[in-house]
């Protein structure tokens, strides 16, 4: 029985009762998601106040049906955000894939510029494509992507122009990684063995690293073997020239 | 126009080995201008593969430690 059956039998007003069953219907779902929403968000009903993002977004029962942010995410801590332990080989898993498309259909930001630590934001998780990331308020994105193995682009990675930043692990296993954009400066050791960056990806990366001709330091970018083949001996002779060893 | 000599230094590891300067890890090495050959050894590729092993499992450990 409909509620507008049951309602015929106890009310007066039936009528209008059975017109607006829908609008009701509908207002008692936007209660529960406000109520949810303000809750995880910590929302005051015109943002969120909530800044200790950890692992908030993290598990399998998040994917891009469910993860409809009510207010933009501006995250202090975003450790483990979107990591997800996804199980390699199981073709059933739903997760969240294309994070600029879901944010947009939310109507919501994600602001990663006031955030100081990035570990496994999306470590093992099913994520296709990122988009911008600010990192700049970050000393290190240590297992950042790693395993993330569906990972093809980022739309840009923002990093701090001192070239202080640490990258442990940041795109291991990476192996559908590329596309990505960097700007700001690469400092220290970093790694993209696993992964087929692009040309256009891999010149992104030499430029943005740190140039210590002139001094006594030495630092290692590695890239994949694909990518390696890519490279001219001008981007190799620049790669070496600003004091790094192309692994 | 614009004439340059480019010099580069290339380290290339025999077969069955890997070229390591205990951070990194490749078959071949490019040298930056200012590392040296002998910050690079061969190691095994049995070797590589037993330090991957280990870099894993400690990176499972740690990945566990979090849950």
């Amino acid at each position: 029985m409909s509620i507008a059956e049951k309602t015929t039998l106890i009310s007066a007003n039936n009528t209008t009762i059975a017109e607006n069953e829908q609008k009701v219907y509908n207002a008692g779902k936007k209660s529960q998601y406000d109520e949810f929403w303000d809750c995880l968000q910590y929302g005051d009903g015109t943002k969120s106040n909530r800044k200790d993002y950890i692992g908030v977004f993290s598990g399998r029962g998040w994917n891009e049906e469910n993860f409809l942010p009510k207010y933009n995410i501006t995250p202090i801590k975003a450790d483990h955000l979107f990591r997800n332990d996804f199980e390699w080989g199981s073709s059933d898993y739903n997760g969240i894939k294309d994070l600029p498309t879901c944010l947009e259909r939310a109507g919501v930001a994600l602001d990663f510029s006031q955030c100081t630590s990035f570990a496994g934001v999306w470590c093992f998780s099913c994520i296709e494509h990122i988009g911008v990331i600010d990192t700049q308020k970050s000393t290190s994105l240590n297992q950042t992507f790693y395993s993330a193995q569906n990972l093809h682009t980022i739309d840009e990675l923002q990093l701090k122009e001192n070239g202080t930043q640490s990258f442990g692990y940041t795109f291991y296993n990476c192996t559908a990684l590329a596309n990505i954009t960097f700007t700001g400066k690469i400092g220290k050791d970093i790694a993209f063995g696993d992964s087929p960056l692009t040309l256009k990806s891999a010149r992104s990366i030499i430029n943005a690293l740190c140039d210590y001709s002139g001094t006594d330091t030495t630092h290692t970018l590695t890239l994949s073997t694909t990518t390696k083949a890519l490279l001219s001996d001008g981007d190799r002779a620049t790669i070496t020239q600003k004091g790094w060893t192309l692994a | 126009m614009i004439t340059e000599n480019i010099n580069l230094i290339k380290l290339t590891a025999s077969d069955g080995y890997v070229l390591t300067n205990d951070e990194a890890y490749s078959k071949e090495v490019y040298l930056g201008c200012n590392d040296k050959a002998e910050n690079w050894r061969e190691i095994t590729e049995a070797e590589y593969n037993e330090i991957l092993k280990q870099q894993e499992e400690e990176m499972e450990r740690e990945n566990e430690n979090i849950h």
